[in-house]
């Protein structure tokens, strides 16, 4: 490992691409190459610099910059830090192969995306949201823009964090934050935390009964009276729980499953099931 | 009325069009919208009450690897203009903002499709070594994009307004009324199992079950939710590190 670690990238160089990433990440996002023009536009100016006096090398860096690419914007900027530190060592002459530096990136994102996904989006963005609609529904103004507050000053600060992170440690970067057992105690806990809040969500806002009646004896019983007294939102457990499996069966095919969804309850409404 | 529907049709394009992701993504909730769309159409306590309730159809509104479920932008920029010049009450809002839910989907879809496009343009560009001009294709141009896209239906719908939308409620029979609005009770289900999924581990699963019956039964707040939720989890992995320690040994 090099000791001293000579510099052509400032702190300035770094901010910029990564604002760069943070403007476009989604805004090109293709079915074929999915955030590839994103990250190629994180990279254009500090590839630039740093290739200035080589095109042969520099056209190749761009191509492998643009190729496809897709993870989560947030923990995935550590990527582009290890990315700018690995490339700026190779335009110094050392020996960093272009397939390392391809293979550190399709192996990082995904992890990454799932981690950072489940994180942000599963904890960060929900919990606040239910833990302040109820307010915001009674009126409160403040109270609608909390969640997107709490969400923004999480995701700024934490994507810079490992931006940064990511060129100053470099490759070793991504043993150091993925296998420190840290990080996985953490990321544990979170997990734990977002399955019990999911839950409680579900519980809440999910909502399906029936309005079926049956005759017991001479007097007529809600048939949800009954399916309470045996196990309280039994249907809304169903329902989430159907949909997770139809998910991990069939694979992430949403659309179907709202339409789905719609024709159901359209129908059960019809027949006066629900 | 005519400035007021671009200004509805830039909030959605704001909030759909991506650029500063983590800011349209804390921008694009129903229930954010639903104020400013209020302050728009001069009356933000009904802006922000039809936004919160249809936020209650997102509560959990996961994107995993680029793939929106549902388009609340969408959802909640068709209803809420809607519900508040026709002075709807909350329920109908809902019932008016899950099939254009779906419909964003679509948007989202032509979106991906177009940008293809860019792809091989920008390849071309650096092909002849012109890496300043990629740039456009990677930021400005499929923004711009996104601008006609998203812009555009939302544009055109507030514009038609409430005549349409009103006469269109009234044509729909009762039952269907009730059916999607039944539905979007049913719809948060697929936010939140989406997350079960996206979390992925499958052994923790007994925690979203514990979490769903405790509150079915107790109802206690979420924040004493997330307490319980926290205690639990701590306690877990004093366990789960000394398991894996003997793993490793």
């Amino acid at each position: 490992m090099s000791e001293v670690k000579k510099s052509v990238i400032t702190k300035m160089d770094l901010l910029i691409a990564w604002f760069k990433w943070c403007l476009a990440v989604e805004v090109p996002v293709s079915f074929d190459r999915m955030q590839a023009l994103a990250f190629g536009y994180s990279m254009n100016k500090i590839l630039q610099k740093l290739y200035k006096d080589d095109p042969e090398e520099l056209k190749e860096a761009m191509k492998r910059h643009h190729s496809m690419f897709n993870t989560n914007c947030d923990w995935g900027s550590i990527i582009h830090g290890i990315t700018i530190s690995l490339e700026e060592q190779r335009s110094l002459g050392e020996d960093i192969s272009p397939d390392m530096i391809q293979s550190l990136k399709l192996g990082l994102m995904g992890p990454l995306a799932g981690i950072g996904d489940s994180v942000d989006q599963g904890i960060v963005a929900t919990i606040p949201l239910a833990i302040f609609v109820p307010m915001a529904l009674e009126g409160s103004v403040i109270a609608a823009f909390l969640p997107g507050l709490i969400y923004l000053v999480w995701s700024y600060g934490w994507s810079w964090f490992l931006f940064q992170k990511g060129y100053t440690l470099g490759r070793n970067a991504v043993l150091e934050i993925l296998h420190s057992g840290m990080i996985k105690k953490v990321i544990d806990v979170a997990s734990i935390v977002g399955l019990f809040m999911i839950g409680c969500l579900s519980a809440s806002y999910v909502k399906v009964s029936t309005i079926l009646t049956y005759e017991s004896g001479s007097t007529t019983v809600a048939l949800q009276d009954t399916l309470d007294g045996i196990l309280p939102k039994f249907l809304p457990f169903c329902v989430v729980m159907g949909m997770y499996l139809y998910i991990t069966k069939r694979g992430p095919k949403y659309l179907r499953l709202i339409c789905y969804t719609m024709v159901i309850a359209i129908a059960l409404t019809f027949f006066g099931i629900i | 009325m005519i400035i007021k529907a671009a200004l509805v049709g830039l909030l959605y394009w704001i909030s759909m069009g991506r650029a500063q992701y983590f800011f349209s993504f804390a921008f694009r909730k129903p229930v954010v919208l639903g104020v400013f769309i209020g302050l728009i159409f001069g009356d933000v306590q009904a802006g922000l009450l039809y936004g919160a309730t249809i936020q209650l159809m997102y509560m959990g509104g996961i994107e995993a690897g680029g793939n929106i479920p549902s388009d609340q932008g969408l959802a909640a920029c068709i209803a809420i203009p809607a519900a508040i010049m026709g002075n709807l009450d909350a329920g109908a809002a809902v019932a008016l903002a899950v099939p254009f839910g779906v419909l964003g989907v679509l948007i989202n879809n032509v979106r991906r499709t177009i940008n293809s496009f860019y792809n091989t343009k920008a390849d071309a560009y650096i092909e002849k070594g012109e890496y300043d001009k990629v740039s456009k294709f990677s930021f400005v141009l499929p923004w711009l994009t996104n601008g006609v896209l998203y812009f555009t239906p939302v544009f055109i719908a507030t514009w038609l307004g409430t005549s349409v939308v009103q006469s269109f409620i009234n044509v729909i029979p009762e039952w269907l009324m009730n059916g999607l609005a039944n539905a979007g009770n049913m719809l948060p289900a697929l936010g939140f199992a989406l997350t079960l999924v996206v979390m992925g581990k499958q052994k923790y699963l007994p925690f979203f079950v514990l979490g769903f019956f405790l509150y079915a039964i107790l109802g206690f707040s979420m924040l004493t939710g997330a307490v319980i939720a926290l205690c639990l989890a701590l306690i877990v992995s004093l366990f789960v590190q000394e398991d894996s320690q003997e793993v490793d040994a």
